[in-house]
């Protein structure tokens, strides 16, 4: 197979990607970092170049109820928006999800407000884990690349018909320059086929979406979208394979780097996992033993296959680029500590916050956490939770 | 009078109350099925309309909130008391005092 | 050029042949004046030759007519949230547009409606109202304006007047009532410059004008509806209809169309416009609604005083503006 390569941002490739999807609806609304794609895609509507409506809302509020308004009819949606806006669609999240609306939501990761920061940070995606929205992270242009088009196709599954969100990190990703290997029209057509709609809002069909639903209704409809995220997991599972054959570039729910033999594990997500992998190449240069796992899918949490990943392993580092106060650990690591607690053969736990605000987290940090994690290990301390990177 | 049915699976879905496997998925519902409920009895007060008054106006049609005033062939009014709440609107507006609220006993 | 269709009791009778878009069963209370209103404007809409498609707000409406697994509503339907109705019905319309595109279909013509309370309209939902109509979708936005949050338990509103006993802005020893008067809502949309027009479902030829005029026009359009109430503005139910009336014969709900400068007063207003007589005080629609019972009092004859006062005076302006 002869490779395309094009020099993209992160930010490019998702609107390039999108562009060979094609979605009937894009509503969107700029926020830094996220402006960049809704740009380029205005720009191909502009030129003709796509069919998209672009509806060039007044907020962030609008755009997640227009996709919502869209995607009922049957159309193929997408948006972009990044945390202040993240935070503003956060009530319509439930609604796209409740509503079953298979929109593709991509997140320029930023930090929150106040102080007010444009830079990046994962904090505005962890917290919209309990929205019934499928989530994932991307490390690289690549990825963002990759994802764009694989979320369609996991959210639109007639098991799943839940809405996608994928992130990148501000500026560190969306404003990158990197390589980026890229597919033909007709390569993301077949991938991609449309979508069949059961129920939809149109002249034809006289569906009532969005009723009340009471005490006696309310907590089966909830339990569909339990099952469906489920099916989520093993739908994601399947598109990945799927990609990966049509790409000839690997791509899992979660990466392993290094982890066989290894008695310690770095864990990260989106951007952080490149350092991650980097400092396992200094540290086994040094002898030490040791290796990173990436979770590139946060919702639904592949609990089993990190439980796989990480068995037998001491001690874990969890690289957080997120922050959550009074919490007993950070975001991820709750989530590794739900679920590992009662297996066997499990490390502890160990949780950094770091990088907020666009932060960098260098290397020899990196390295330093971890030999305070094996330390913790050596003397029987249980998990912990810490900041790193900012000073005292 | 026309009558006002749902459709018969609709039936069957609130009797054997459907659980998650059976419910449409997000909460639609693909028909209007408000007809099985019935707002009758939401008052013992109905409006009775003596027909050979009526004069077509078209008032308590237009005015009744419920949808609760049937037109007959000959554009006479009849009120369904299967849905009629009783608040009088009709009575109020007829052109030709042809309706009158009364109490009705069950 | 405004003109609005002539509406006559032979239609209105021909109509009443046609299937209910808002099904009985639905569950507003006894007399609502929304429930009347929806079902005017409904009728209307069905008559015309084009598909009807709703999107509803969060509200008393939508909660009454779509309780699960029960739903009123005969044609397409969609409720997202409270302040977000336009802004759906965008998405809906584009939607369409892209899918019809895309097949190389002539675009086929809807009928959008979109309905939303005066809580949803006057205040959370204006941002979104206002967007969808700078961006040019094709609606009709109806707001069925029943002067409060009814829905939630009669707290006050944008569109609640001055003077309005509310459980928000309730009749106090030393404020009686809300004390400013409800923003101007469909001058502000006017202001849009879209055919914007105010009705009450006491004349529901003029109303059903008014629906068909703006569904028929190629882009966005606002219908102000005056929507009584009978458990928030208090009064019995078999009144609703003489409320609203008289909202209109007292001029304290005028009947209007209005685009771009041009104002046509309709049906009764245009009536009393032109026979000055017939204009009724404003106490005579006061004195029915109980959230008004405290301005009776004589230490609030002065309240009684200025409503009548800004009342005379808005006319005034409404007639010069409408050229009489």
């Amino acid at each position: 197979m002869i490779k395309q390569v094009k020099g993209m941002t992160g930010n490019e490739a998702v609107a390039w990607a999108a562009k060979l999807v094609n979605p009937d609806v894009i509503a969107a609304y700029p926020i830094t970092p996220q402006t960049i794609i809704v740009e380029r895609y205005s720009e191909f509507v502009n030129n003709g170049e796509v069919d998209t409506s672009f509806i060039p809302v007044e907020s962030e509020h609008s755009a997640m109820s227009s996709c919502v308004g869209a995607s009922l009819t049957g159309a193929r949606v997408f948006t972009a928006s990044a945390s202040a806006g993240l935070a503003l669609m956060y009530e319509i999240l439930y609604v796209a999800s409740g509503l079953r609306c298979p929109i593709v939501l991509a997140v320029a990761n930023r930090a929150f407000s106040a102080p007010i920061n444009i830079h990046g940070e994962c904090t505005d995606q962890l917290v919209c884990r309990d929205a019934s929205w499928v989530s994932l992270f991307g490390e690289s242009a690549q990825e963002a690349y990759d994802e764009t088009i694989m979320s369609f196709k996991i959210a639109e599954h007639p098991d799943v018909l839940l809405p996608t969100m994928f992130g990148i990190e501000g500026f560190i990703v969306t404003h990158a320059l990197e390589r980026v290997e890229i597919l033909s029209k007709s390569e993301v057509d077949s991938f991609l086929p449309e979508r069949d709609v059961d129920l939809k809002f149109c002249p034809d069909e006289t569906n009532t979406f969005g009723s009340l639903v009471l005490q006696d209704y309310y907590m089966e409809i909830k339990r569909q979208q339990e099952e469906a995220m489920t099916n989520a997991y093993r739908v994601t599972k399947e598109v990945m394979e799927e990609f990966t054959e049509l790409t000839g570039r690997t791509m899992e729910i979660l990466e392993k780097y290094k982890l066989d033999d290894a008695d310690y594990a770095i864990v990260s997500y989106g951007a952080t996992a490149g350092n991650a992998k980097a400092v396992v190449d200094r540290l086994r240069a040094k002898g030490e033993k040791v290796g990173a796992l990436k979770i590139r899918l946060f919702r639904p949490f592949p609990s089993l296959d990190i439980y796989k990943a990480l068995k037998g392993i001491k001690a874990v580092t969890i690289l957080d680029r997120s922050v959550t106060f009074g919490s007993p650990g950070t975001i991820v690591q709750n989530d590794l500590a739900s679920a590992l607690y009662g297996r066997e053969n499990i490390p502890t736990l160990h949780g950094y916050i770091n990088g907020l605000g666009g932060r960098v987290l260098t290397l020899p940090e990196i390295e330093e956490v971890y030999e305070m994690s094996k330390h913790y290990n050596e003397i029987n301390m249980s998990s912990t939770t810490d900041w790193v990177g900012y000073r005292k | 009078m026309e009558s006002k049915k749902v459709p018969k699976e609709f039936n069957k879905w609130i009797k054997e109350k459907w659980g998650t496997s059976d419910l449409p998925i997000g909460g639609v519902v693909p028909y209007h099925t408000a007809y099985a409920y019935k707002t009758g009895d939401w008052s013992a007060f109905k409006a009775i309309i003596d027909k050979s008054k009526c004069i077509s106006c078209m008032n308590c049609y237009y005015f009744c909130p419920d949808a609760a005033i049937l037109m007959d062939d000959e554009l006479k009014a009849d009120c369904d008391l299967e849905f009629c709440k009783g608040c009088g609107i009709c009575a109020k507006h007829c052109s030709a005092d042809a309706i009158e609220m009364r109490r009705l006993t069950r | 050029m405004l003109e609005l269709p002539r509406i006559s009791v032979k239609d209105l009778q021909e109509w009443s042949k046609l299937s209910d878009v808002l099904t009985s069963g639905h569950r507003l209370c006894a007399g609502c004046g929304a429930g009347t209103m929806a079902r005017q404007v409904t009728i209307a809409a069905k008559a015309l030759e084009d598909p009807l498609m709703i999107v509803n707000a969060t509200g008393c409406l939508e909660v009454a007519s779509t309780i699960y697994p029960y739903t009123a509503w005969n044609v397409p339907w969609m409720h997202n949230a409270f302040e977000n109705a336009a802004a759906t019905a965008a998405g809906a319309i584009e939607a369409m547009n892209a899918m019809n595109r895309k097949k190389d279909e002539s675009a086929r013509k809807v009928n959008m409606l979109v309905f939303g309370g005066d809580g949803g309209t006057y205040d959370i939902g204006i941002q979104s109202l206002s967007g969808a109509v700078e961006r040019g979708h094709r609606f009709l936005y109806v707001c069925y304006n029943n002067g409060a949050y009814m829905n939630t338990g009669i707290q006050r509103s944008g569109g609640t007047p001055m003077a309005a006993a509310t459980t928000t802005s309730p009749a106090g020893k030393v404020i009686p009532g809300k004390i400013k008067w409800a923003k101007p809502l469909a001058e502000i949309m006017a202001a849009h410059e879209i055919p914007t027009y105010t009705a009450s479902p006491a004349y529901p030829r003029d109303l059903m004008a008014k629906v068909q005029s703006g569904l028929k026009h190629d882009g966005p359009t606002f219908l102000l509806v005056d929507s009584p109430c009978s458990l928030g503005q208090r009064f019995p139910p078999s009144i609703s209809i003489e409320t609203t009336e008289l909202a209109v014969k007292s001029c304290f709900f005028p009947l209007y169309a209005t685009s771009k400068d041009e104002w046509l007063l309709t049906g009764e207003s245009a009536r009393i416009a032109k026979n000055p007589v017939r204009k009724v005080p404003v106490e005579d629609y006061l004195k029915l609604q109980g959230r008004f019972r405290h301005l009776f009092k004589p230490e609030w004859k002065k309240k009684l005083v200025e409503i009548q006062d800004t009342i005379d005076d808005r006319w005034e302006r409404l007639l010069r503006k409408a050229e009489y």
